[in-house]
């Protein structure tokens, strides 16, 4: 059988890839894994994931935002651009509601993703909000 | 610095001459002008480190120089030259912020000290100004970046333990899934307490007061009972609430104010017994609309009273310690009403239960 779907995470963290990754490979899932912004950018283009885990906080806090704003606004990922995105971040990501990102008007004109995630992933969490996203998008 | 930059204003050519030539074979790059509003301008253009200026000016005299250039740009060096005669009104001139003067005649050494002491000052100055703004940079981005710091590690712990917990990594036996849980909880702990300080330090009481509006009391308690339904579910602790449907409305800022009724409805849960209430009630009173939160929990001894909404404080009682706490919770609620402008008070009975009354400030009627 086919696989459930792609899903590429573009993380630096090593150990939560490794985990990430198996929780999904043990749902069916095919994983793809860069390890920073820019294999992020080429990996799109390679593999066309169906979903992607972007993580916030890589070498910098705007690594993964601009990972973001390249996706959905460059010409070269147009063809990409409709790739649904879930970012994570062991910085609570509930921030929309109490506490935003300290400086809120740096934040925006960058596009938002599909769905925020907290680190820690849990299992059972991720997989129902994984299959939810793809079944939205595809 | 790079080669320092230095003005020089006068209306004698041969002053500014002399000055170019003693100033140049220090390396400094100078720059001569000889009017006032000429100066100006040059400064406007490009900006130099120091300016020497003449008193005496035909058109626009000394004193306004210095006054304008330290109006736009007070951290630049202003040194006015003077005759004999002059020296009480170069001393009004430092009043208006000129850093030093210097008296005609002055020998090619007397001209050296003075600009090179001035050119430190400037140095300093900057100096300071960078590590200022870094510093700024650096608090604004603390928060964020110890956050992330700390959890990133325990994150990716706790990753690990779950994946094992759902045996993605393989089966487990009873005595190892017992330890991971056991891990689990203890690292959950950890995490709260990140979280707890987060909230602790991240409550800015000054913006708190800028987000108050009309709140009905009712909407933020039923949004907190939410957050706590299934703790009281798991112990069996009934939540009674009675809130009159006619209460005014009060004068919150919603997200920290639901923090506040989530922290203290979840303590009347998590230190309750057994079948035990919790009942949320609500009056109105000539200052204060009055919110009470009344738990059949071992109470709180007198002694503790005083403490309880201290940072990291936690309760005596053996029943309170084998509960994982931070300590933060009231501390947290404490702060965000003082912040509302209102206050949060106990009564306990030992072994009867506590009641916790938050008084919050009613908002002004609706108008239109």
């Amino acid at each position: 059988m086919a696989t459930k779907g792609k899903i590429l995470i573009v993380d630096d963290d090593l150990d939560f890839v490794k985990t990430t990754k198996m929780i999904l490979l043990s749902d069916g899932y095919e994983v793809a894994v860069a390890n920073d912004g820019k294999q992020g950018l080429e990996k799109i283009k390679d593999i066309r994931p169906d979903l992607i885990l972007l993580d916030i906080m890589m070498e910098s806090i705007f690594e993964g935002f601009s990972l973001m704003g390249t996706l959905r606004t460059s010409p070269d990922f147009a063809e990409f651009n409709g790739i649904p995105v879930v970012m994570v971040s062991s910085v609570r990501a509930d921030t929309g509601s109490r506490f935003s990102f300290s400086d809120e008007e740096d934040m925006g004109d960058i596009p938002q993703p599909d769905d925020y995630m907290d680190k820690p992933l849990k299992p059972k969490e991720l997989l129902e909000k994984v299959a939810a996203i793809i079944k939205r998008f595809s | 610095m790079d080669s320092p930059k230095v003005l020089v204003i006068d209306d004698e050519e041969n002053a500014r001459v002399s000055c170019l030539r003693v100033l140049k074979r220090e390396g400094i790059q100078v720059t001569l002008s000889g009017s006032g509003r000429e100066g100006l301008d040059i400064m406007m253009r490009e900006p130099h480190d120091l300016v020497l200026v003449d008193l005496k000016l035909t058109e626009m005299d000394g004193v306004e120089v210095a006054r304008r250039i330290q109006r736009y740009d007070e951290s630049v060096v202003v040194i006015i030259i003077t005759g004999y005669a002059t020296i009480e009104s170069a001393v009004a001139v430092m009043k208006e912020g000129a850093y030093d003067y210097l008296p005609r005649p002055f020998t090619p050494d007397e001209l050296l000290i003075v600009v090179r002491r001035g050119l430190e000052k400037r140095r300093l100055d900057l100096e300071s100004r960078s590590l200022r703004k870094e510093k700024e940079a650096m608090e604004r981005n603390f928060i964020t970046m110890v956050t992330h710091q700390l959890r990133s590690p325990l994150a990716a712990i706790f990753q690990y333990i779950e994946v094992l917990l759902s045996d993605i990594g393989g089966e487990l036996s009873e005595v190892q899934r017992e330890m991971l849980e056991r891990a689990r909880e203890r690292l959950e702990g950890l995490l709260q307490l990140i979280n707890d300080w987060l909230d602790m330090s991240r409550i800015q009481t000054g913006e708190i007061l800028h987000r108050l509006q009309p709140v009905r009391l009712s909407s933020c308690v039923d949004s907190a009972l939410g957050g706590v339904e299934l703790a009281a579910r798991e112990k069996n602790v009934r939540i009674i609430t009675n809130i009159p449907p006619d209460l005014p409305e009060v004068h919150a800022d919603t997200d920290t104010f639901r923090e506040v009724l989530s922290n203290v409805i979840s303590n009347a849960i998590k230190y309750n017994r057994v079948d035990g209430s919790v009942t949320i009630s609500a009056r109105e009173e000539p200052e204060w609309i009055v919110l009470e939160v009344t738990d059949t929990g071992p109470g709180i001894d007198e002694k503790e009273v005083p403490f309880i909404f201290d940072q990291f404080y936690r309760g005596k009682g053996k029943q309170i310690r084998s509960l994982q706490g931070t300590g933060l919770g009231l501390a947290i609620a404490h702060k965000i009403v003082h912040a509302h402008g209102g206050k949060i008070e106990v009564r306990s009975q030992l072994g009867k239960g506590s009641t916790f009354s938050i008084f919050i400030n009613r908002a002004a009627p609706r108008t239109g």
